[in-house]
């Protein structure tokens, strides 16, 4: 494999109550996410704020993905 | 060195096992010995999950005195709450375990079983980071108040107050105007299937007024209520002296009633006070106070007309109730003088209880001249209505009398803000569920009852009540301790500013502003958890407990360490 090849890091917050239960379906029906994203669990989307978005982005990440 | 990691590994059956190499990632997690200088025990299982999975973990958490625990295993949402009873069992404090999902969000979407492994290490590895940061948290137990506010003193008031108090329930029974009794009470005589004697209702007034469980309030208003299932606090207020009174109430039952439109707001409708147009609810007042149903003039009128449906169309629902008492007033009518003519101008025939045909079809078939119309207007004394055969005729008759649309009472809106609860697009209350939580709301311990979630007839209204009453008596039980959520929110006073920018964003109203000490203060009890204030404050001081900046941080961190 090409280790110049770009692989993204992206950070998903995803909403407990809607968009991480649909993540858990996803899985359940076996399908196919790329392991460049990194899913975070939170108890609503509102709980993202600019703070954790910046924090986000200073240690790295190449996008962010905030579903709920 | 006295913190103990424990990382234990859920095979899943062949879910995870088969997916993910397990025996890698024991190897790499193990290796990471000085893990933030914490002693690391790495495991696997069979099934966590399992009656024997839980022994394991439990007894692993007590025999290695583990300080926290990361199950590696399922979705949070299958199994947290099972992991959590285990740390309970165990006397690890629940709030120092995380599970990880490695099967939906490894082993079941990432088909390569390197890469899922990888993954695996990795959210593990942020999932020990986070866990360090964790603190634990301590359930507190609250009292729950057994006592009912009821708001409304119509029949449905009337009726849930009765109810809850025959099981010797407390109950303040809130009544805005000066007499108990609603709509109703103006009514001289119900629907005849009802049978026509008043006294029933009157004796539920006084059945009210002398019950010791009863507290009345009337000509009060409710001003403020915070609060939820078990533990509301309530401030009524006095409209005659503009006193307050504080209470405590556990639950709440809305039964605000409705209000009958104004027939002049709808089009093809008009006439003035001087006219003899009147609305049902005005023959109601003049036949129950007067025993008569005479014209301006003091005489009795020889033809009246009858108008269903004054606004059904604009308010696009049917009112349900007013064929009947259309009927109803036929009978006060003949019973008066069997010499007046009754023209009924009907659009459809609502007579949706058992009784109602019978009864319809004997005074038709004597007294009262039904047609069925596709369009009534009124102006001044002349009806001109429009005929199945699209042909227009116009009467005068010596009184009109309508039948307007029951819509809903103007202080839904603000009932729905106070009270947190949703409005249907008519304006009615919207239930839990139509069909099999119908008095119910979206907030809990909040019930409506009556005529405020849609037209209907006292049975209905004292059926209604009952199932409220019902509701209240099992959900809300004498001695039972109320354990709010713990992951909620709390503001740190001392970098709290009073700014009160927090409050405007809570859709939960879970934050109030305390003027003595100048600052937002959480009731722990109502905040969900949301984080929605965090970002709003500027001085940063609200923490969502267990979604703290740290704990979330160190997550981040971990998921883009690679
Ligand atoms: C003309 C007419 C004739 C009818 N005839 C019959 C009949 O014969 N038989 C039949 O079964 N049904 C009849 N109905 C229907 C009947 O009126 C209703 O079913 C019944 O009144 C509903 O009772 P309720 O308690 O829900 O509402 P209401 O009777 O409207 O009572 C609501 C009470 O709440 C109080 N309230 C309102 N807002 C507040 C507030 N903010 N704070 C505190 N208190 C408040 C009001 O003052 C009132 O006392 C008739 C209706 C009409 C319009
Ligand atoms: S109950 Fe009768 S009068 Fe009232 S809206 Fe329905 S059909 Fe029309
Ligand atoms: S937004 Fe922050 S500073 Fe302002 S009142 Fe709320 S907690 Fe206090
Ligand atoms: S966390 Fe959500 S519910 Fe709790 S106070 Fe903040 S905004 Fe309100």
């Amino acid at each position: 494999m090409d280790s110049k090849e770009f692989k993204p890091r992206i950070v998903g917050f995803l909403c407990n109550w809607c968009t991480y239960a649909a993540a858990d379906m996803a899985g359940a029906s076996r399908k196919d996410i790329s392991p460049s994203l990194n899913v975070i669990r939170v108890m609503c989307s509102s709980r993202i704020d600019h703070n954790l978005l910046l924090t986000t982005y200073f240690n790295g990440a190449d996008g962010i993905l905030v579903a709920g | 060195m006295s913190d103990k990691i424990g990382i234990y590994v859920c095979e899943c059956g062949p879910n995870i096992s088969s997916k993910v190499d397990i025996e890698r990632i024991l190897e790499e997690i193990a290796a990471l010995e000085d893990f933030r200088d914490k002693e690391l025990i790495v495991k696997q299982h069979k099934l966590l999950c399992s009656v024997a999975g839980k022994a394991f973990l439990e007894e692993e958490i007590k025999a290695n005195e583990l300080t926290h625990l990361i199950c590696a295993a399922c979705s949070p949402r299958d199994h947290d709450s099972t992991f959590k009873e285990v740390c309970k069992k165990a006397g690890l404090n629940p709030y120092m375990y995380k599970i990880v999902n490695i099967r939906e969000q490894c082993a079941w979407v990432i088909s390569d079983k390197e890469k899922a492994t990888d993954k695996a290490i990795q959210y593990i590895h942020a999932g020990m980071d986070r866990v360090v940061y964790q603190q634990p948290l301590i359930e507190k137990q609250l009292d729950s108040n057994p006592d009912v506010l009821v708001i409304g003193g119509g029949i449905a008031g009337l009726q849930s107050a009765l109810t809850l108090a025959g099981k010797n329930r407390r109950v303040f029974l809130v009544e805005k105007s000066a007499e108990l009794g609603g709509t109703s009470i103006h009514f001289q005589k119900l629907l005849p299937r009802q049978g026509s004697d008043t006294a029933t209702r009157n004796r539920k007034i006084k059945e009210v007024n002398k019950n010791p469980y009863i507290k009345v309030f009337t000509s009060t208003e409710l001003s403020k209520i915070v609060g939820f299932l078990g533990n509301f606090e309530i401030v009524l207020k006095n409209s005659e002296n503009d006193s307050e009174t504080e209470l405590l109430a556990g639950a709440v039952v809305l039964a605000n009633g409705f209000q009958q439109a104004n027939p002049q707001d709808f089009e093809g409708y008009n006439y003035t006070d001087n006219d003899e147009v009147y609305s049902a609810l005005e023959i109601e007042k003049m036949y129950s106070e007067t025993n008569q149903i005479t014209m301006k003039s003091g005489e009795l009128p020889k033809t009246v007309a009858l108008v269903h449906c004054v606004g059904r169309k604009e308010v696009g629902y049917c009112s349900k109730i007013c064929c009947n008492y259309l009927i109803k007033i036929s009978d006060y009518l003949q019973s008066i003088s069997s010499d007046i003519e009754i023209i009924d101008l009907f659009q459809d025939m609502c007579l949706p209880e058992k009784e109602d045909q019978e009864y319809y079809e004997e005074l038709a078939a004597r007294v009262i001249h039904s047609q069925r119309v596709t369009g009534t207007k009124v102006a001044g004394n002349k009806l001109t209505y429009t005929g199945i055969n699209g042909r227009e005729t116009t009467i005068e008759p010596d009184m009109i009398i309508l039948a307007p649309a029951i819509i809903p009472a103007a202080d839904n809106v603000h009932f729905a803000n106070l009270l947190n609860i949703e409005l249907h697009e008519t304006g009615f209350f919207q239930e839990a569920h139509i069909k099999i939580n119908p008095v119910s709301t979206n907030t809990d311990g909040v019930f409506v009852v009556g005529a405020n979630r849609g037209a209907c007839s006292i049975s209905d209204a004292v059926i209604q009540a009952q199932a409220a009453a019902g509701k209240v008596l099992t959900q809300l039980i004498p001695g039972q301790k109320i354990i709010p959520e713990v992951m909620v929110s709390e503001i740190l006073e001392a970098y709290c500013t009073g700014c009160q920018t927090c409050l405007e964003v809570c859709a939960y109203g879970a934050i109030y502003y305390d003027a003595e000490r100048g600052i937002s203060v959480v009731n722990e009890a109502i905040c969900r958890g949301c984080g929605n204030c965090v970002g709003s404050c500027p001085s940063g001081s609200i923490r969502t407990r267990h979604f703290t900046n740290p704990q979330l941080y160190q997550e981040v961190k971990e998921a883009l360490r690679k």
